[in-house]
C-alpha cells in the first residue's frame, strides 16, 4: 500500500474510533445519571483502563481522547518506518526527532516542573 | 451534575466548526471564545477542550488531503521539528502563567491572536501561483518540492520551497501559540509556508492541516496533567466540531460569496475584541 494511503487510513480510523467512544461515553454518563465532577489531573492512564473494566463513562470518554492523541503519534511513527525502509537517512532522522519531541511532550513534560 | 448542558456545548461546537471552516481559521480558535463568552466556561477548560477538538478536526481534514496527495509529507515532517518544540515551550509557558495566577493574560493574548489570524482573509485572494522561486541549499538537501494537480487552473503544477530555516523559525512561533492557547495555529503555519517559503496556497493549507494534529498532541500531556481536559465538555464538543466543519467544507463553502465570508470574519474580530475586554476586566 502507498504511504499516503496508510497515513490517510490511520487518521480516519483514529478520528472515527475516538468520536464513537466519546459519544458512547456521553450516552453512558446520562444513562447512569450519577453526578461526577472529574479533573484529568487526578486521572492516570492506568486508572482509565481500570475504569473501563466497569464501563465507567468518564473512562470510555478518556479512552477516546487517548486514541485521538495517539493518532498523530502513530502517523509520525509510520513516516519514520517508511523513511527507514526506503533508506532515506535524512528524513528518518527528522521524523525520529519529531517523534521524540512528541513523546517528551506527552509523557515527560507533565512530570518535570 | 456538570453545570454545562451538553446540548448547549454541542451546538456551540457545531457553530464553531462551521465558522472555523468558513473563515478558514479552523474550529479550535473559534471554539474557545464561544465557550468562554457565551457558555461561561472557565478559560482553562475551554483551552483544553479546544486543543483536543483541534486534533479531531485536523486529523479528519488531513486524511482527505493526504489521500489526494495535496499534503506534502516531507514539508510537513521537516517543519514539525519547529512546531513540536514550539508546542513544548508554549505549554510550559501556559503552566507558568497559570501557576502565577495570571490566566486573564491568556484571554487577552487569545483575543489578539484571534484578530491577527483573520488578517490573511483581507488580503487579495491568492489564487495565482508563486513564480520564479529560486531553489536554495535546503530545497535540494531536504527535497522540498513536488507536483500536484490544480483543479481551478486545470493543470499539473510543479513547485519548490525555499528558506527552510526561516520556515522552521516561523513554525516554532506557530507551535508556541498552539501550546499556549490550545489552538491549531493554522493561520501562522500557512503564513510561514506561504510568505516565507513561497509554497503554493493549496499545498500550504493541506500541509498545515496535516501538521496541526502533531503539534496539538505534543501539548496534550501537560494539558491533561493540569486538568484542563474535562471529559464531558470534550465529549460533547468533538462530535459537534466534526459535524460543523464537515457541513462547512462539504456543502456551504461553495455556496458562500466572498462578502458573506468577510462578514463572518468580522464576527470573529468582535469575539476577539470581547475576549480582550474580558481579560482586561471591562467585561464580566
Amino acid at each position: 500500500m502507498k504511504l499516503e494511503r496508510v497515513i490517510s487510513l490511520t487518521l480516519r480510523t483514529g478520528v472515527i474510533l475516538s468520536a464513537t467512544l466519546v459519544v458512547l461515553g456521553l450516552l453512558l454518563y446520562y444513562a447512569e445519571g450519577t453526578p461526577s465532577v472529574l479533573r484529568t489531573s487526578s486521572v492516570s492512564v492506568y486508572s482509565v483502563f481500570i475504569g473501563l473494566l466497569s464501563l465507567k463513562p468518564e473512562s470510555v470518554i478518556l479512552l477516546g481522547v487517548i486514541i485521538l492523541i495517539a493518532t498523530p503519534v502513530v502517523r509520525v511513527l509510520e513516516l519514520f518506518v517508511d523513511y527507514l525502509w526506503g533508506r532515506d537517512k535524512m528524513y528518518a532522522a527528522l521524523s525520529f526527532v519529531v517523534l521524540f519531541v512528541m513523546l517528551v511532550g506527552i509523557f515527560v513534560l507533565p512530570f518535570v516542573h | 451534575m456538570n453545570p454545562f448542558l451538553p446540548v448547549d456545548v454541542f451546538l456551540a461546537a457545531v457553530i464553531a466548526g462551521l465558522l472555523g471552516s468558513l473563515t478558514g481559521l479552523g474550529g479550535g480558535v473559534v471554539l474557545t471564545p464561544v465557550l468562554v463568552l457565551f457558555l461561561r466556561v472557565p478559560i482553562q477548560d475551554a483551552l483544553g477542550t479546544s486543543l483536543i477538538s483541534t486534533i479531531a478536526t485536523s486529523s479528519g481534514a488531513a486524511s482527505a488531503y493526504v489521500r489526494d496527495e495535496l499534503s506534502n509529507l516531507r514539508v510537513g515532517i521537516s517543519l514539525e521539528i519547529g512546531t513540536t518544540l514550539g508546542a513544548v515551550t508554549g505549554s510550559l509557558l501556559l503552566y507558568t502563567i497559570q501557576s502565577h495566577g495570571l490566566l486573564y493574560l491568556i484571554s487577552i493574548i487569545f483575543g489578539v491572536v484571534l484578530i491577527f489570524s483573520t488578517f490573511p482573509n483581507f488580503l487579495k485572494m491568492r489564487s495565482e501561483l508563486p513564480r520564479n522561486v529560486k531553489p536554495d541549499y535546503f530545497t535540494e538537501k531536504l527535497k522540498i518540492k513536488g507536483r500536484y494537480h490544480d483543479d481551478a487552473l486545470k493543470q499539473d503544477v510543479e513547485y519548490v520551497g525555499r528558506r527552510y530555516p526561516f520556515g522552521v523559525l516561523g513554525m516554532f512561533f506557530a507551535g508556541m501559540m498552539s501550546g499556549l492557547l490550545g489552538i491549531g495555529s493554522g493561520a501562522f503555519k500557512v503564513l510561514a509556508m506561504d510568505m516565507v517559503m513561497s509554497l503554493p496556497f493549496k499545498i500550504t493549507t493541506a500541509t498545515s492541516n496535516f501538521m496541526i494534529g502533531v503539534t496539538a498532541a505534543t501539548s496534550s500531556g501537560l494539558y491533561w496533567f493540569l486538568g484542563y481536559i474535562d471529559p464531558l465538555l470534550v465529549a460533547a464538543t468533538i462530535p459537534g466540531v466534526l459535524l460543523g466543519s464537515l457541513i462547512g467544507t462539504r456543502y456551504l463553502n461553495r455556496l458562500l460569496s466572498r462578502r458573506l465570508r468577510l462578514l463572518f470574519t468580522f464576527v470573529l474580530i468582535l469575539l476577539g475584541a470581547q475576549l480582550i475586554l474580558k481579560g482586561i476586566g471591562v467585561l464580566p
